[in-house]
């Protein structure tokens, strides 16, 4: 242990650092001594209930069910930003992309069948397919 | 130096029984106190503990606080704090590993706390403050215990930090590490370059 200069280790020989003043001993244990029955004398629920890192806990959890609740509720799903940008492509001016966001249909002058006209038109498929043979098993065989 | 590095490298130094021996006889102020049984009591809500560890520790707590805040009346402030620590945090002192070091721990960051937040002191000049003391009956010593003050008030806080847990508080670096949350290479470099200064001071007064 001869790290340091002998001329310093002369100087510390016997040195120690200064006595607390007086005074301070008793002024100490009677804060401490206050503190500890006070801390003895809380019962788990009130430790639980005056505890700093589980009052930040409940902090943090009721801030991140709000910041979830807001995210669910109040965004838009996956779906909705890339029809919200395909639209606004359009309205940019930008054909290209809009036309690629548009679904292409075989015959561009066929009209959605509605009410009875859908009827009559799935009874005359049906039909053709009884006078052909191509239904199903049981209507062939009588 | 070399056996900075060896501890700092944590290989066993030559000769190291002789070692403690020279240390144990350097360091009569360190108590040998049963602390992990003292903890235990106050861990237990023993308040009488209180006054044992007060003896046991209160001088080293204001020792240390003393050489890093420089104002007897802010290391008065700190003993009182780390007590007041102490016994709001009792229940869990029985699993604190090395109760002195932790101690000394506590007490180096309330007066790093304190240092902050009182600013205005740390402005204030060093010269009179009784870093150490010699033993009462002593006159030709009590000058050393003044003239040496007068040299540590010249470094830097964190340097003489250091050499007060190396030298009166009989810690090693690692240890020193600990208490003050700095890496061991660091607490050796502030060592030497805090014994370096003095010594270049100590010449210049000589």
């Amino acid at each position: 242990m001869n790290e340091e200069p002998g001329s310093f280790e002369k100087l510390l020989a016997g040195l120690r650092p200064p006595e607390p003043p007086r005074g301070l001993q008793d002024k100490t244990l009677r804060g401490a001594g206050e503190a500890l029955a006070r801390e003895a004398g809380r019962d788990f629920w009130t430790r639980i209930w005056e505890s700093r890192p589980l009052r930040v806990a409940w902090a943090v959890s009721a801030g991140v069910l709000v910041i979830c609740h807001i995210g669910i509720t109040e965004l838009p799903s996956g779906r909705a930003p890339a029809a919200r940008q395909t639209a606004l492509s359009a309205r940019d001016g930008d054909g290209e992309l809009a036309a690629i966001g548009r679904l292409l249909r075989l015959d561009e002058g066929a009209r959605p069948l509605i009410g009875t006209e859908a009827y009559r038109v799935v009874e005359e498929q049906e039909t053709d397919r009884t006078l052909l043979g191509t239904g199903n098993g049981k209507e062939s065989a009588s | 130096m070399e056996a900075v590095a060896d501890e700092v490298a944590g290989q066993p130094v030559e000769g190291r029984g002789l070692s403690e021996a020279v240390s144990a006889a350097r360091h009569p102020e360190v108590p040998k106190v049963a602390w992990g049984a003292l903890f235990a009591r106050l861990a237990a809500g023993d308040s009488s503990a209180l006054g044992a560890l007060y003896e046991a520790a209160a001088r080293q707590i204001f020792g240390l606080a003393l050489w890093r805040t420089g104002s007897v009346e802010d290391a008065s402030d700190v003993v009182q704090e780390v007590f007041l620590r102490v016994a709001q945090r009792h229940r869990r002192l029985g699993k604190v590993e090395d109760p002195r070091s932790w101690l000394l721990g506590v007490a180096h960051h309330v007066a790093i706390d304190l240092t902050r937040r009182r600013k205005r002191r740390a402005a204030e000049p060093l010269d009179e403050v009784p870093f150490l003391a010699a033993p009462e009956s002593d006159d030709a010593r009590a000058l050393d215990a003044l003239r040496a003050s007068k040299l540590l008030a010249r470094l830097p806080p964190a340097q003489r930090n250091v050499i007060y847990l190396r030298h009166l508080a009989d810690c090693t670096f690692a240890a020193i590490g600990d208490i003050t949350g700095v890496p061991t290479f660091t607490v050796a470099s502030r060592y030497r370059l805090g014994i370096e200064r003095l010594r270049r001071l100590m010449e210049g007064t000589q």
